[in-house]
Parts: structure tokens; sequence; C-alpha cells
């Protein structure tokens, strides 16, 4: 059912909530919290939302956005008794245009994962295969939507964690300019890449929700917040595509294959294509895990026992005994990974060698990509190098091949561009989603150029 | 420069002012130490984002402006990070490598010497939550209205040679914060802190070992401390040895320093660019406007207020002359164009009045300019009048004369006590006091025995 032309329901609302309690995929959490508290919600929003543009439509939510009384952990032990005592500014926006809020959906473990497997509140199936992952770190979020659960979903993306599961999962993720949504409410991650995103199962879907001003305005809460202003696009008859000619060369055979397919698609259709060149691409990942792991290990540096997470026993009379007692015991073990990498960044020898250097490829990194963007209206290339992986598979990588397949994602989120991955690839059945980026803050345009280009192939 | 026995002595301080803002730096909690609202950023709720206030960054450019710092148009906050449980986020926002001011100086007058102290950087930073350990016998309690509110650090050079140079240094920042109106400068309720640095070396050219000494409550205790880390270093230095790098806690109560629980590693803060604050822009705009809003003058004005008042033969203590800057700017500036009345009010009988009276009202600068037009005593009586007493204003003033009413009850005063007038006028005191009470039974507080005399005589 499309956001744009939903006709609204009672029965729909409870079916979807209902569909919380029975989801086969490990989509949501919490639910035998919320639901009964959600049903009787149900009879007062059909009476006062008549008027509203999401009128009818249910919304998931990632498990990192607070919603005000409900469980909001962030899928980590550290918040397991916590409630959120107020509502996100994009979770509060998207309930006033008419979203009904059916639950809270799984991820990652302080969304930092790729499959949805680093939470001790478990994994996250995905919908046409379960033996695959659904990814991450918005594995719930995307699982929701791709299993009809729910009619859109909202999720995180701070390295590629909305886009990535869209691919995964064969539906729509998008990841505004960095500061178009606020982070207000969202438990933070990496602060200067952390960025709000939809999981949806067709373009025109994210087209509507810009469209009734969701990203319109800053909110004075979140000082890095800006204001894309008013729904505006320009129409065209003709499409400049950039692309990749590097990446064809480097990618696995079948992802090569697949990118080389739907441009062959594409310029058949009259859409001109233009290579272009990102050379810092390749090291975006090593770039973004230096700045990642050091703005988490800061962020997270909160949670000691004292203010939030559980006493384990008796104090053994040093705080800092303590302190790491409660760290090493409610953390997941990618977590504590990421908090000790970022700490040794951090650390005055490391510092102006790792993070220094970090910041400045950034910049490079930055140009680059607006410079590729400037010859074309937007980029296209694949969202992942592989297809959802299945979970034998990934008991056989290693953290640093997991991190290293972030590497198509990642670079955008540093350069702070828009991105949205569509399901325009599928390798053997199994879906691969393409990313296609535009410039800052031309967040409209993109979704409009890409809805043009792709109707009727989604 | 003075020597210490065989030792020159090399002094910096950091003094840490609590700025006087009605909200904290990053949020809108009131800015009280009562106060018992919070806001979810003070104890670091996560999604919760520093939203910088105007207040303190006014504030900030106000003592950059007084003391001639250079007022950085950008600048930046970092986080310094160290685990406590007096931090609830696990890190302190701060400023490090780009603070908002530069430099800047603060003249002294030491043994009738001027001298300049320089400033090396100022900077605005959160302040913690206060350790609280005698509230309860199984734990320590930590009090969370303090966290999170606006200090600005002033670090000075290391360039102060003598504890009294120190003192004189720390008086002056003191007096020019609270003449600004940005700190209420309450030492003792932690408003105004100060933290010293100290080394002794035998040759004036190089610096020795540092050590650094917390918990100083007032001027005097920083003296002590001063005075008793230069024996120490001193004792440790004449035996051969080394003094150890190292911060130490003032003990008020037998006036020495103690070392701190010892850390064997120079603390780590991993200071890392505060990702969700913006960079701290201020333009010619912002300055000029707080210019024109606070007294940043106060040196320059302070020296012409003691020029003027020496030249009307005013001789004023320290003390006297610190409470006279106190009064707010154009009561002084009402002083330059009046009579010697006016200072000695200000300066003597006011002060000595409040401390007796200290609930007393507050004097206009009308009244003020009242009594100064008035002669010495007449001033001071009206003046004691209406700090002692609930008497409305207009009453307090001195009379100089008696309305015809009364003297019309004095003459029947007299004309009804016929035999004591008569042995009045022959020389009986007592009658004269009999008689002055009968006026003063009967008049009450329409006439001084002063204005009844002469109609008895």
């Amino acid at each position: 059912m499309s956001l744009r032309q939903t006709t609204a329901s009672a029965e729909h609302l409870a079916l979807d909530i209902s569909k919380t309690t029975t989801d086969p995929f490990g989509a949501f959490w919490h639910q035998k919290t919320l639901a009964p508290t959600l049903l009787s919600r149900i009879d007062p929003y059909m009476a006062t939302y008549e008027k509203t543009p999401l009128y009818g439509c249910t919304m998931g939510v990632k498990d990192l956005f607070m919603v005000q009384g409900t469980p909001t952990t962030a899928g980590s032990r550290m918040l397991s008794d916590f409630i959120a005592p107020y509502t996100s500014t994009v979770i509060q926006t998207l309930m006033d245009k008419g979203a009904f809020f059916t639950g809270k959906t799984s991820m990652d473990e302080f969304a930092m994962g790729s499959f949805s497997n680093t939470s001790s509140f478990g994994r996250t199936l995905c919908p046409w295969d379960t033996q695959r992952s659904a990814g991450g770190s918005s594995g719930g979020s995307a699982a929701a939507v791709a299993g009809g659960l729910v009619d859109f979903a909202v999720g995180s993306d701070t390295g590629g964690s909305v886009r990535q599961p869209a691919s995964f999962c064969g539906i729509v993720g998008f990841k505004p300019t960095y500061g178009a949504l606020s982070r207000y409410g969202m438990i933070p991650y990496a602060s200067s890449l952390d960025q709000a995103g939809f999981l949806t199962k067709t373009v025109d879907d994210v087209r509507y929700l810009l469209e009734v001003g969701v990203a319109e305005h800053r909110d004075v809460r979140d000082p890095t917040s800006i204001d894309v202003g008013p729904y505006e696009i320009y129409e065209k008859t003709h499409h400049t595509i950039g692309y990749l000619p590097h990446l064809l060369e480097t990618l696995p055979t079948a992802i090569a294959a697949e990118y080389q397919r739907v441009l062959d698609g594409w310029s058949s259709q009259g859409v001109t294509l233009v290579p272009v060149e990102i050379p810092l691409l390749d090291h975006a990942a090593d770039i973004y895990y230096i700045i990642a792991c050091s703005e988490a290990s800061s962020n997270l540096a909160r949670y000691q026992g004292v203010y939030y997470g559980k006493k384990i026993q008796e104090s053994s009379g040093d705080y800092f005994e303590d302190v790491s007692l409660v760290r090493s015991t409610y953390f997941g073990t990618e977590v504590q990974r990421r908090i000790l990498l970022g700490s040794f960044m951090q650390s005055s020898e490391q510092k102006d060698v790792l993070f220094a250097r970090a910041r400045q490829l950034r910049k490079a990194l930055s140009s680059e990509i607006e410079y590729a963007l400037s010859h074309c209206d937007f980029l296209m290339l694949p969202t992942v190098p592989m297809v959802a992986p299945r979970w034998d598979d990934i008991e056989h990588m290693t953290p640093h091949e997991i991190y290293l397949s972030d590497y198509l994602t990642v670079g955008f989120s540093l350069a702070g561009v828009p991105a949205i991955s569509v399901p325009l690839g599928s390798i053997e059945g199994a879906p691969l989603g393409m990313q296609c980026v535009g410039s800052r803050f031309k967040d409209y345009q993109l979704v409009e150029d890409v809805y043009t280009i792709t109707k009727g192939l989604v | 420069m003075k020597k210490f026995g065989d030792y020159y002595v090399t002094i910096g301080l950091e003094i840490h002012v609590a700025l006087a803002t009605s909200k904290k730096l990053f949020s809108t909690t009131p800015n009280t130490f009562q106060s018992d609202t919070l806001t979810w950023f003070d104890i670091g709720v996560p999604g919760v984002l520093p939203v910088l206030e105007r207040e303190p960054v006014e504030m900030a450019v106000a003592f950059g402006l007084a003391t001639q710092s250079d007022i950085r148009h950008v600048s930046y906050f970092e986080r310094k990070h160290y685990f406590y449980p007096d931090l609830p986020l696990g890190y302190q926002i701060t400023q490090q490598e780009d603070p908002i001011l530069w430099g800047g100086s603060v003249p002294i007058r030491l043994d009738g010497v001027d001298k300049t102290i320089a400033i090396e950087h100022s900077h605005l930073e959160c302040d913690a939550a206060k350790s609280v350990h005698d509230a309860s016998d199984d734990y320590t309690l930590i009090d969370v209205s303090r966290v999170a509110s606006p200090l600005l650090e002033i670090v000075s050079r290391p360039c102060m040679h003598s504890p009294e140079e120190a003192v004189e240094y720390a008086k002056a920042v003191h007096r020019l914060v609270v003449a600004l109106g940005i700190c209420d400068g309450k030492l003792q309720e932690g408003s105004f802190r100060v933290d010293a640095s100290i080394s002794l070396s035998k040759d004036p050219s190089r610096l020795g070992t540092r050590v650094e000494c917390k918990n100083i409550s007032s001027f005097s205790f920083l003296k002590a401390a001063l005075m008793h880390e230069i024996t120490r270093q001193s004792d440790i230095l004449d035996d051969g040895s080394s003094v150890v790098m190292e911060t130490r806690l003032f003990d008020e109560t037998h006036g020495v320093t103690r070392s701190m629980r010892s850390k064997e590693t120079v603390a780590e803060y991993r200071y890392m660019r505060d990702p969700d604050i913006p960079a701290l822009v201020i333009d010619e705009t912002f300055i000029s406007d707080v210019q024109q809003r606070y007294a940043t003058d106060f040196f320059d004005f302070r020296e012409h207020l003691i020029a003027h008042v020496s030249q009307r033969g005013l001789i004023l203590s320290e003390g006297q002359i610190e409470l006279l800057c106190a009064y707010p700017r154009d009561v002084l500036l009402g002083g330059f164009t009046s009579t010697d009345v006016y200072w000695k009010t200000l300066a003597y009988w006011l002060p000595d009045l409040k401390a007796r009276f200290p609930e007393a009202r507050s004097l206009t600068l009308e009244q003020l300019q009242t009594l100064g037009s008035m002669d010495a005593s007449a001033s001071k009586t009206m003046l004691t009048t209406y700090i002692s007493s609930e008497t409305p204003w207009n009453e307090c003033q001195p009379m100089t004369s008696l309305d015809p009413q009364w003297v019309a009850v004095i003459h029947e005063v007299l004309q009804t006590h016929p035999e004591q007038c008569d042995k009045m006028r022959h020389g009986d005191e007592k009658m004269k006091h009999f008689l002055m009470g009968q006026c003063m039974k009967r008049l009450k507080k329409h006439a001084t025995p002063a204005l009844i005399l002469p109609y008895l005589v």
C-alpha cells in the first residue's frame, strides 16, 4: 500500500500491530509491552488525524529513537531498562503528519554492525530468505517493510545502516543530507555522521514523505541541523548520470556485471552516462572507521553504571574497577571493539597521526565527490559489494572484512550527501540495490530524478 | 626579582569564575545552585544535544574587553574525557586548542609599584557535578545542580614571583569580575576558585618542577598554600632531592598542602573537537554590543576614581576602595561633580551603617545627591535615621526650625508652668530639664531638644 494513496482503516492499524507480535523475522522488540497500549490508541487516532497527509500509514521505528514512554534500548543490555522520557523530533514530526507508530524495530547494538547480529536481544532475518541476514544496523526496519509488517519504517544511517539493509532486503532506503533531519532524540553513535533515514517499498513513498515536509525545517534543539526548505523540484526530460568505471573493474564479477546491466538499461532509456572518478573511495572505509570509532568512544563514555546501566554486584571499592565491570558486562563485543579502537585513535600519540589524517582525508574525499557530482545529476553505483549473506558465511568473516564491505556507502556518509538505494539489481534471485547519490541539500531533486528514471522498474 | 632563600619562585594561577548567567552554558536550565529543575542535557540523557546560550559568551567577551584580550572571531569547543561520577557525560565540554580569548592582562599595584600580570588565555567550559561525601555513611552522593553551569577559566602566564603578587592578581581579577557583573564573587560558595602552580629554581631564567595546588577557598589560604609550598620545596631542594611534579590539595585546618592519591601516568583526556557544536562565531556587532552594556573600562575607571578621591584629600584603605568600586557606575559618576560629603557618605558612613543594619533599604542616586548637598553633620544624621529605622525619607530630613504651631505649644507649656519657668531663669538646671521633658512630651517627634532649647532660655 503506497503512502500517498493509503486509505485509512482501523483494521489495517490493528492488523499491523498484531503483526509485530507474530513477526517471524525478529524485526520487532518490546511488542508485549507496547502492543496493548498501541491498540488502545487506534480509535482516538482515527478520530483526530483524518486530515493529515500520512493518515492510516503504519510506521516502525528503530529502537535507537526516543519515543516517549517506550523502552528504548539501542539494542544494548546497557539500556535494557531504559524508558524514553521524550520523543525525538523526526518521529514527532512524522506522527504529527499522521504516521501511526506500531512498534520498535530491531537493530545492531548502538547502531554498530552490518548484519543485525551484534545485539544480544537477537538477530534479524531477511524476509525473502531467513537463512540470510537482513543487514544492519537498521535490519529490523528493513525486514519489517520487506516482510509486509508495516507501511514504512524509520532507521538511522551512519555508514550505510539504512541503505545496506534496503539493498539486502530488496526495498528502498534513503539517507538525507547530513543535517536535513534533526538528530534530537537519536541515541548517538557517531555525531558527525548519524542521520535518520527511511525504509520504504517504493521511491515514490520516499518522495511523498519529503513532499509532506518532513525535512523542511531545522530543529533549534539540534545545532547541526539545517533548513532544507520547502519541497521544490523542477521537471527534467533528460538526465545525466555519473558512474564509476573503476568499480566495474574492481568489484566481484557478479556485482560488476549487474552494475553494467543496469547502466546499459538506463542508457537505452536515453540517460546520458558520464564516467567519473573518486580515487579516495577505496580508502573510504579506513577514513570512516577512524572517525566513527573515535566519536563512538566519546558518545558512549556516559554509560558507566552511575546514571545508566545496572550495577553488577557490591562495589569493589574502586570506582574505575566498577565502571570497567559494568561496561564489559553490558556492552557487546562489537561495541567494545569500536570503543577501544576509538580511544586508541584519540590518544595523544595517535591523534595527530591517524585522526588528524582521517579528518584531512575526509575533506579531500568530500571534494572528490562534489567534483564528480558537478558533472552529472547524480551518481549511481552498487550499494553493497554483495547480496544478503548467509548466517553461516557471516561466521567466517573477520571484523576487518566486515568493515571493508561498507566502503561503497561510507564515503557518502563522510561527505554528508544524500543517497538512496533502489532495488534495481538481482543476482540469482537475491536483490542487489543500486545507490543513487546527489549533491548536498539537493535531496528533493535527487529523489525526483530517481523516481522519474525508475518509474515502472521497481 | 625577590628571592626566597636561594630560590626564585615562579607562580601561575588558573582561576575558575562561575558566570552569573540566568541559564546554564548549553541548556536552558536555570543557573542557580538551589535549582531543583534539571534538563536532560545536564545528566547526559542520550539524544539531547548541547545548544549554546548567548549570555555566557557575552560575559566572556566582556572580560576579554576589560583585560584587552584578543577576542577570537572563531573558536571551538572540545570534549575532555575522563571517567568520574561527577561527570555525567563522561566528558567535559571545554575549549582547548581554539579558545575564545587569547592573551590579555591585569594591572596590579604591590608595595606602591605598578605591574601588569599577563594572561595566557581564557576559555568557556562546563562545570562538573559535586561529590558530597558526608551526607551518608554508605554512599557518596552526587549533587547535579551545578553540572554544566558556565565557567570562565582564566589561565595566567607563569609570571608571578611572590605569593603577595599572586594574591594581588587574584584579588584584581576578583574585583573585575564582580564589577562587570559576571560573577557574584562568593569564594566560600565556589563562585571563584583558584588553583595555583608554583616552581622553584636557583636560576631565574629556568623554571623548576611545577607543583599544582587545589582546594584553595580564600585569598589568605592562597598565600598560606604558596608560602607552605615554598618552604616545602626549598627543604627538598636544599637536601639535594628533586621535587615531584604532582597535584596537591590544600588542607585548610593545618595550613599545609598534601599529596593527592598518586596517579602513575599523566592523564589521557583524548581531547576531541565536539561534533555536536558548530564553531562559535563572534562578529564586531556582538562585541560592540557587549562593550556598551558592560563596564569594560573597569581598570581605567578605577584608576581615575582613586585619583579623584585622593585629590579631594580623602584617605581610603584598599577595602574602602573596593567597596567604593562596587557601587553602580552612575552613582560614582555623580560624585565627580558633587561634594566631599557625597564621597564620605559612600566611602565611610554608608558602609558602616550597612554593616550594622544589613537589611536596610538602598539609597537612590537622588537621595545620595540630596545628602551630598547638606553639611556633614546634618547629612550623617539624616542618613543614620533612614538606614536605622523605617522612617520614610521625607521625614528623615533633620529639622532646622519649628513650625509656628509647635512654637505656640512650647509657649503654652511655659505659661502653664510659671513657677518652674521662674526657677529656670534663675539658673535651676533641673527645672530646665523638667520643662524640656514637658515640651518633648507634647511635641514628640515634631521637635528635637536642640530646637526647643532657644525658647526656654
